[in-house]
């Protein structure tokens, strides 16, 4: 109980301090709950804090975590895109919050929890259904509950599946944001290699593989190459 | 003849002072002026008249001879009589320091006597001002002609873009007769020109000295230049055409001059402007006020805005205003009450703002905000009202849009900048880190309970299915046992071969069987009881049937010489139709 008060205080500081345009003392609140709690509002707060001080970089990197964890929050994509809108590099333009089709938006716009939750509900619908067409004598009432319990039963398999892999997705993470205003990326893992391209602040990239502190990234547009893992940090 | 009475009126004027006799003889001293500055100069001239002589100068003392005296020579022929001077002029330089000071009396020997002049006393007066612009431009334009000439003067020559400054044109003349045939006067380029009206062009009342000569000076024109654009710009020069020395006799001297020429530096206004900034530059106020503050939606308030001051109010821009998104605004009105005078442009200018709310509810109108360059200190300065309160009421009755006649014209909402979204506040809905519902236990053990609770369901279902089974092999029974029972009397006639007392048996066993069983009495045991009492019931008609034509072939087999249906197959029915009723009662 203790805990949760002292949480609410931490917020409700946190809060009024952003209300007030103090930005900097809000993102020390936020940070402290960050240690030991996650959810899509905190880190969506927590990207709006940086945001507000200037912090291209962090800011893209936490409305990506709130992303995660809520893909089909209005607030966060809208500031997501906003971060994004003000990184250098172009090459994250095109993917991201801009699904295609109707399946990646049906399947992207609800979190993993959300979709646990679902797989539980309908289990219990298609079990229910099935238990009340046990006792029924009229054949064509029993018929139509077993179809109902079937389709419900086809259901939960696939929120089950996409929970898992939501899931699946929320563990990887090999998604990355580029933190050094601006980095060099080389053919090789060793400061003399062969620059091939130059990213900066803000950009989103997949971590292929990690070799004696540099990581080999992959850009959304295909390109390879090594960074230091200093000047990126993991979604 | 107007020509000749022209010429010959004077000349009668002419004779009537008439002096007849010889020539006298005169000699004179004079000067152009006795009063002079220190370190100017005057003209000294010794003139003697019909005679000849040697002059003697006089000593100058304090002041300095320029050079040779020049000479002259005069013939005057009036009415025959000849007369004739002879003049020598000097230039004489001021002493520097200001008193009185006497030039002594010159001589001259005619004949065989001599003739002095009179002394002249000159006054030496504190030095001409410092070379003022007015006089530095002027001495500028003296350059050419030295008689007469026109004056540019600029009231500063370094101002910021915006920044007035005038520009004053004098006519500097020493010609004592003076028509002025054309005057051009250019509008420089670069500038907002404002003439400043001054009435009609005069002389001044006091001769102005410049470099020791005297002029008469008249200011031709003034202007109030507002430079548009920064750099160094050249104002002028005038040119303008006069006729001089006309008199009576003299057809005068056609002359052409003009002015110099005046370098202005504009300085473009100093980075960091501000948005609202109005293009003024000077020193402005400003006040902002509603007619009202409280009326009903749709009737129409004016917002008032003055800016009053010193500065180019002709070119203030019109200030920004933001309204709230569903007040209707019109352009705004202007009123202007802007004089132009040397000291520049002053006064007011007033915008109205007529807004009509369409909706009730409290407002507040975004306060006015004016920026302009303070030319004194060379900042830029802010002038900000207070918000303006509006309460709105519902409009009443004739204002009130009428549904489905009046309808308001939508816009769009527009976007004024682009921002992040406002943060999440509340309960933000925080879990433990890392921690997911998926794959964790609870939800293991929520997937797998209906599953397990609908196979312990199914299981019991089963159990007592089966248990149905059982109970209805037992009823069966029992209706069986029962059947015997009543039957009884009749299996033991059927078993004697007593074919009148089996069908008597079996008659009444049936028909007591049925009467306990429905609740009737012996006599009602009939086929539209039974028809009532067990129509209700699924088979039930069958049943009834069935009943019905057993009793009636017990009947008619007791009163028939042999038997329609053998004896035994109609005990197995009676038998078999008590155990269906049975079995139909207790369902």
């Amino acid at each position: 109980m203790g805990v949760s008060v002292d949480i609410a205080a931490q917020a409700e500081a946190a809060d009024s301090a952003y209300a007030i345009g103090d930005h900097r003392a809000a993102l020390e609140h936020y940070e402290v709950l960050a240690h030991t709690y996650a959810s899509a509002g905190l880190y969506y707060n927590i990207g709006n804090c940086h945001f507000k001080l200037g912090n291209k970089g962090q800011a893209v990197l936490w409305y990506e975590r709130a992303h995660r964890y809520a893909p089909g929050d209005a607030d966060i994509n809208a500031n997501l895109d906003l971060a994004r809108s003000l990184v250098v590099d172009r090459v994250n333009a095109a993917p991201g919050i801009a699904l295609g089709g109707t399946w990646a938006a049906f399947r992207a716009g609800t979190d993993v929890d959300t979709w646990t939750k679902r797989s539980l509900w309908l289990c219990l619908a298609a079990f229910v259904c099935m238990a009340v067409a046990l006792p029924v004598r009229n054949p064509a009432l029993r018929k139509s509950l077993t179809g109902i319990a079937s389709a419900l039963g086809v259901c939960t398999v696939l929120a089950f599946s996409l929970a898992a892999y939501r899931a699946h997705e929320m563990r990887n993470d090999s998604e990355a944001i580029v933190m050094a205003p601006k980095v060099d990326v080389r053919s090789e893992p060793r400061d003399g290699g062969l620059a091939v391209f130059v990213l900066h602040e803000g950009t989103k990239l997949t971590v292929q593989q990690t070799r004696d502190g540099w990581c080999e990234v992959l850009l959304t547009n295909g390109n390879v190459g090594w960074m230091k893992a200093e000047g990126l940090e993991r979604i | 003849m107007k020509t000749l009475a022209r010429y010959i009126l004077p000349l009668l004027l002419l004779h009537a002072p008439f002096r007849s006799g010889a020539q006298e003889i005169t000699f004179e001293a004079t000067v152009d002026r006795n009063i002079v500055a220190t370190g100017d100069r005057i003209k000294y001239t010794l003139s003697l008249s019909n005679a000849q002589g040697q002059i003697t100068p006089p000593p100058f003392g304090e002041f300095t001879a320029l050079g040779n005296p020049s000479q002259s020579t005069m013939m005057n022929i009036v009415n025959g009589s000849m007369s004739q001077s002879i003049g020598y002029t000097w230039y004489l330089q001021a002493p520097e320091k200001e008193g009185s000071y006497t030039i002594p009396a010159a001589s001259v020997k005619v004949g065989g006597g001599s003739i002095q002049s009179k002394q002249i006393r000159i006054t030496v007066t504190k030095g001409a001002p410092p070379a003022t612009g007015d006089n530095g431009e002027a001495a500028t334009a003296q350059g050419s002609n030295r008689d007469i000439f026109v004056s540019l003067t600029l009231g500063k020559n370094k101002v910021f873009v915006g920044e007035p400054v005038t520009a004053t044109w004098t006519l500097w003349s020493r010609y004592q007769e003076l028509q002025l045939e054309k005057t051009d006067i250019p509008d420089p380029e670069g500038f907002w020109v404002e003439r400043i009206d001054k009435g009609e062009i005069h002389w001044e009342d006091k001769y102005r000295t410049l470099n020791g000569m005297q002029y008469r000076v008249a200011v031709m024109q003034q202007q109030l230049l507002f430079p548009q654009k920064s750099g160094k710009i050249k104002v002028g020069p005038a040119s303008m055409t006069a006729l001089v020395g006309r008199s009576f006799f003299n057809r005068g001297e056609r002359l052409q001059f003009g002015s110099n020429t005046a370098e202005l530096n504009v300085l473009p206004l100093p980075p960091g402007q501000p948005g609202d900034f109005s293009g003024a530059v000077g020193k402005l106020d400003m006040v902002a006020s509603l007619d009202r503050d409280h009326i009903a939606a749709d009737e129409a308030i004016t917002l008032t805005v003055r800016v009053s001051g010193q500065a180019n109010l002709k070119l203030l821009e019109t200030p920004e205003l933001s309204f709230p998104g569903d007040f209707e605004t019109y352009e705004p009105k202007v009123i202007d009450k802007i004089g132009v005078s040397v000291g520049g442009m002053s006064g007011s200018r007033t915008y109205e703002w007529v807004v009509i709310p369409r909706h009730e509810g409290e407002y507040a109108l975004p306060p006015v905000s004016i920026s302009y360059l303070d030319v004194e200190s060379g900042n830029y300065r802010t002038l900000r009202s207070d918000s303006l309160l509006v309460h709105v009421e519902q409009g009443n009755g004739s204002g009130a849009p009428v549904p489905g006649v009046q309808r308001q014209s939508k816009t769009d909402v527009q976007l004024l900048d682009n921002d992040i979204r406002y943060i999440r506040t509340g309960d933000l809905g925080l879990r433990p880190k890392d921690e997911m519902l998926f794959g964790s236990l609870p939800y293991i053990a929520g997937m797998a309970t209906p599953g397990f609770a609908f196979l312990l369901l199914f299981l019991y279902q089963r159990k007592r299915q089966g248990e149905r089974a059982d109970m209805k092999g037992m009823r069966r029974k029992q209706a069986d046992k029962l059947a015997r029972l009543r039957l009884k009397e009749a299996h033991v006639a059927l078993d004697s071969g007593d074919r009148h007392a089996f069908h008597a048996a079996l008659s009444k066993a049936m028909r007591g069987y049925l009467g306990d069983k429905l609740n009737l009495g012996v006599a009602e045991v009939n086929a539209k009881e039974l028809q009532e009492k067990l129509g209700q019931y699924p088979e039930g008609s069958d049943l009834v049937n069935g009943i019905v034509a057993l009793l009636e072939e017990c009947d008619m087999a007791r009163f028939a010489p042999t038997d329609a249906t053998p004896r035994k197959e109609l005990y197995d029915r009676a038998a078999a139709l008590i155990g269906r009723t049975e079995n139909i009662l207790r369902a």
